[in-house]
């Protein structure tokens, strides 16, 4: 059971909600060089990932912390209460 | 002594504040310039100052300087500040962490009292938008110029105060409908 999935609703539409809803901040960080990437929702956990191209800009990448709020208050409502997990690339954080 | 634990990712609800009161006019007030040591930072936000001195009628401009770009200002600049001038800009932001960090230190001078505008690139949009509903200032608003800003030659920064100067002047003043870029109103 994932409490933070609607009932009836297939993880996978959820995980495209997810994407839909995080498209903007996407290509936001796109610009200093990263992939911010919907790995999965699953258990009420959703995770993410955050890849550095080669040159990315290690100092405009944000915090993890405020990354996760900003995520947090970008998710649709239903899904906003998820637990986020987001890797970030070792060599910067 | 007890502890009081924040989580920084905004997973707890924020507290709710408003903006700072808008001004009546800009004419003879005391301006703030928070660089945040940028490349291009000091002399873009110059800019904007210049033209809000001759067209506005900004009586002075200050400036101030945080060291590191991707750290919120230090509170003690921020209450210097604050103590100093009437209004601000803050910026410059055309990166993931300068523009969050100028638009937290934008809102971080509202709460000290006087208005303060972010200058900010348009591909942060949309983390700009989460940001303030994160610092619980819903309302607050930015400048948006076309990226990037850190790497333009001069004629290319004076085009972009240009299309910042009347947002500024704008967002102090409370006006609803905000003058934008071309780039920006296209999108």
């Amino acid at each position: 059971m994932t409490p933070s999935v609607e009932e009836g609703v297939e993880p996978g539409d959820s995980l495209a909600r997810v994407r839909a809803a995080l498209a903007g901040l996407v290509s936001a960080f796109a610009t200093d060089g990263y992939d911010l990437k919907v790995i999965e929702l699953a258990q009420g956990c959703l995770r993410l990932a955050i890849e550095a191209h080669a040159g990315a800009c290690a100092e405009c990448l944000v915090p993890q912390a405020m990354m996760i709020g900003m995520v947090r208050t970008t998710l649709p409502p239903e899904l906003a209460g998820s637990r986020i997990e987001i890797a970030y690339p070792t060599a910067t954080h | 002594m007890s502890f009081e634990f924040l989580d920084p990712s905004g997973g707890a609800k924020a507290e709710l504040h408003a903006v700072a009161p808008r001004l009546r006019e800009v004419k003879g007030l005391r301006l703030g310039l928070l660089d945040n040591s940028k490349t291009n930072a000091e002399k873009y936000l110059k800019m904007v100052g210049e033209i809000l001195v001759n067209r506005y009628g900004v009586g002075e401009v200050k400036l101030y300087r945080k060291e590191a770009l991707s750290k919120p200002a230090p509170s003690v600049v921020l209450d210097e500040l604050a103590a100093q001038c009437d209004f601000a800009i803050t910026g410059i932001g055309d990166c993931g962490s300068c523009s969050t960090n100028s638009v937290h230190d934008g809102i971080e001078i509202e709460k000290r009292g006087i208005p303060a505008v972010a200058i900010c690139t348009e591909a942060f949009l949309p983390g700009l938008d989460a940001l303030t509903k994160m610092r619980g200032m819903p309302e607050y608003r930015f400048a948006v110029v076309p990226h990037p800003l850190g790497v333009l030659f001069d004629d290319e920064l004076r085009q972009r105060a240009e299309l910042a100067a009347p947002q500024v002047a704008a967002i102090v003043s409370g006006e609803r409908a905000l003058p934008t870029s071309p780039s920006v109103a296209a999108a």
